[in-house]
């Protein structure tokens, strides 16, 4: 993020892709899609990053996902996350998804000239960097 | 077993050498250099050893090295597996992720060319003696 968000050099889209083994995992990017509404959404992901264990067998996503929100915030994601846009946004996510052949999360996929590649999961930062700066380059 | 290396080695000369590298790289067995130099490495030596079993030449050595390849790729896919690593394959490019089927594919490919090995082996050593019993015969 810092090498490359953050200076302009890499445009970063966030797709949500619950996965049906996971039985909140919808509701999860539900609401992640409903706080980047109000401009919470990488808090809203991190901390659902965080803590997945607790919260995948608690089911507690809303405590989860407010606990980085203010009360204001929170009144208004708990409405969005129940929002057919929202759903629909998210069902979209999850199509494209199907389309890219994507299985597991995090998957990352660059896209350069109209080129995709997909990163391995797994893959070190350093060679992911070399094979960022390899794309710029050109 | 020719068609195999050569589309193996097609599917990844295709795109940047590092997307290969980085699908070595997810196997987090090896150092970084190691992992560059294979990235670089490998998808030609696929290639070589595809037109080699094509052509048929020096096939004892050219199925054994390709023997030899596919049996490091395979124990470490199964040590990947066993390890419960979520990652690609890498054999034929990205988005084929290791599972019980690809294991079994790449085993079927793994027994397949230590077979051509031993027929290959055998051939040789039968033109061996069939030249030796020939040489004893005139002399």
């Amino acid at each position: 993020m810092a090498d490359y968000v953050d200076k302009g050099k890499v445009y970063l889209i966030h797709h949500e892709f619950p996965l049906p083994m996971h039985p909140h995992a919808m509701e999860a990017a539900c609401y992640a899609c409903a706080a980047s509404r109000v401009g919470k959404y990488e808090q809203a992901g991190d901390v659902l990053f965080r803590t997945q264990d607790s919260w995948a067998a608690s089911g507690k996503v809303d405590q989860t996902v407010c606990s980085v929100l203010t009360p204001v915030e929170a009144q208004k994601v708990r409405a969005l996350a129940k929002d057919p846009a929202i759903i629909a946004e998210v069902q979209q996510d999850i199509q494209s998804g199907r389309n890219a052949n994507v299985s597991a999360t995090p998957t990352l996929i660059l896209t350069h000239r109209s080129k995709q590649y997909r990163v391995p999961g797994g893959a070190s930062y350093e060679i992911l960097r070399r094979f960022i700066d390899q794309l710029l380059s050109q | 077993m020719a068609a195999v290396f050569l589309y193996a080695a097609y599917t990844k000369l295709r795109e940047p050498w590092l997307v290969f590298a980085m699908s070595i790289d997810a196997y987090q067995l090896l150092p970084q250099w190691a992992v560059l130099t294979l990235g670089r490495t490998i998808p030609w030596l696929e290639l070589l050893l595809g037109l080699l079993l094509a052509m048929g030449i020096a096939l004892r050595y050219t199925a054994a090295a390709a023997a030899i390849l596919l049996g490091v790729f395979f124990g470490i896919m199964v040590h990947a597996y066993a390890q419960g690593l979520k990652i690609d394959c890498g054999c034929f490019g990205l988005g084929e992720p290791i599972t019980a089927r690809t294991l079994l594919r790449d085993g079927v490919l793994l027994a397949a060319c230590l077979t051509l090995t031993f027929l290959a082996v055998r051939q040789r050593a039968r033109r061996f003696v069939a030249q030796e019993n020939k040489l004893a015969t005139q002399s």
